[in-house]
């Protein structure tokens, strides 16, 4: 019924005993105590408002057991930012007004984390990159612009800060 | 929501490991590898098993590799690897355009070809992509054994394949195709990264001429799994592939395959699908072929 994972999440490790059915994004929230990573849809995985970066690859973290993400290294949301400097990404939304309610808004940085670290730039592809996970505020045309925002910022940094801003 | 309890959770190291687990509690057991159709099941309790075998440890599942010419892909390969795998690209096109059609990042990020495949859920992306390349299922059995099926009948029927309990499946193998052949899915759904309504997946070969050697024609979305457009398939061989004879395979395909009404289509409105999206994804599988990807 249960068992000891050892969960490292934004450079913190969290060692816990828990029921074969937590879900990892309860793990996140509950254990961790890191509600950022949203709840949305809760059942197909439709919404990903509560995807994170786990081993270096955005997944929906209601997917998840917390038992298969043992050993495992997760990034969310507050993980991104370095002080008060925020992350290209959260900067991309903030210039470019990429979010009203904001409860998106945790999935789709996420998403776009990973899409970041290669990104392509036509607006199918950027797009494309983040129908996984569903506003109903926007109508995405600013997180489009968010986003290309994004990758001009990524692209204009020396490769050593590119790297800062992608640990995992 | 919350899957029921969970009283075994097992994550194997190894192919003989889980065989052993399947073969103390295979019948109460579900395996679990992308687990992007098994949880959604599991939260919404139309399955509850007493046990997971979490295939995730396994190792020397994930790989894609040639082999005598053909393609064998690890039953834990994902969607976005298959989708970005150069000589899948090349060579079996078809396979990377449904890989790429499926869900959206997250998701191909997770799911895998054989998972899906067992799923066998008539409506998704790799079944019909796979029948036209005919592709096989490698399978071991807890206690022993190991067998190839074909696709057509590993696929019984709407959420149904012919895998028994005490079975696993560690790869799906694809024959090497002709000199000149390619191959093209692609789907209608009603929203980005949906199920299909209706898909289709072509492929084609030629001879040196330009005329059609072999071509099959898979249609998804349909009831009870993927079917065969066979009629549509026989009228190109020996032909060379114009846009007439796209049209008339089109024809042939939507008389031949049966559709059904459901929440999302009509059936009237399915086999238009069908009649308008074969002659396309012959045109663009031909197209492959003639750029021989091959």
């Amino acid at each position: 019924m249960k068992r000891d994972v050892t969960i490292t999440i934004n450079d913190e490790t969290y060692v816990e005993s828990v029921d074969h059915r937590l879900l990892l994004v309860d793990f996140i929230r509950e254990v961790a105590g890191l509600t950022g990573t949203h709840v949305g849809c809760s059942v197909e995985g439709r919404c990903g408002a509560c995807t994170v970066i786990l081993d270096g690859k955005a997944v929906k973290s209601c997917l998840l057991l917390a038992v298969q993400a043992d050993g495992s290294r997760a990034l969310t949301i507050e993980g991104l930012a370095r002080g008060d400097r925020l992350h290209p990404i959260q900067d991309g939304f903030w210039e470019k007004h990429g979010l009203q309610c904001g409860f998106c808004t945790p999935g789709l940085l996420m998403t776009l984390y990973e899409f970041l670290q290669n990104p392509k730039h036509g607006d199918e592809d950027i797009r494309a990159a983040m129908s996984g996970v569903l506003c109903r505020c926007t109508g995405y045309v600013h997180i489009v612009e968010a986003v290309k925002h994004a990758i001009a910022t990524v692209e204009a940094l020396p490769p050593e800060e590119r790297k800062h801003w992608f640990p995992v | 929501m919350y899957p029921n309890t969970i009283e075994h959770y097992f994550a194997p190291t190894d192919v003989d490991e889980v065989l052993r687990l399947l073969g103390a509690y295979g019948a109460d057991a579900k395996l679990l590898a992308g687990g992007q159709s098994l949880m959604p099941l599991l939260k919404l309790r139309l399955a509850a098993p007493q046990t997971l075998i979490d295939l995730n440890r396994v190792a020397g599942l994930s790989d894609i590799r040639e082999e005598h010419g053909g393609l064998s892909v690890g039953a834990l390969a994902r969607h976005a690897d298959v989708a970005a795998h150069p000589r899948v690209n090349a060579t079996w096109p078809l396979l990377a355009d449904a890989a790429r059609a499926i869900g959206d990042p997250q998701i191909r990020n997770r799911g895998t070809l054989a998972g899906s495949l067992v799923h066998a859920d008539p409506s998704a992306d790799y079944p019909p992509a796979v029948m036209a390349l005919h592709g096989r299922l490698v399978l071991v059995k807890a206690g022993g054994g190991t067998r190839t099926v074909s696709i057509d009948d590993f696929l019984a029927g709407p959420l149904t394949s012919t895998i028994d309990d005490d079975e696993l499946v560690t790869r799906v193998e694809f024959p090497a195709p002709a000199r000149h052949a390619g191959g093209a899915y692609a789907k209608h759904s009603q929203v980005a990264g949906d199920f299909a309504i209706v898909s289709v997946a072509a492929q084609v070969a030629l001879d040196p001429a330009g005329r059609c050697t072999d071509a099959a024609i898979v249609v998804g979305g349909v009831m009870p799994k993927p079917c065969r457009a066979t009629a549509a398939a026989g009228l190109l061989r020996g032909h060379t592939l114009d846009a007439a004879l796209l049209g008339r395979a089109g024809e042939a395909a939507a008389d031949e395959v049966e559709t059904d009404d459901d929440v999302r289509a009509s059936a009237a409105y399915r086999s238009q699908l069908i009649r308008v999206t074969v002659p396309d994804l012959l045109a663009r599988a031909a197209t492959r072929a003639r750029e021989g990807t091959a």
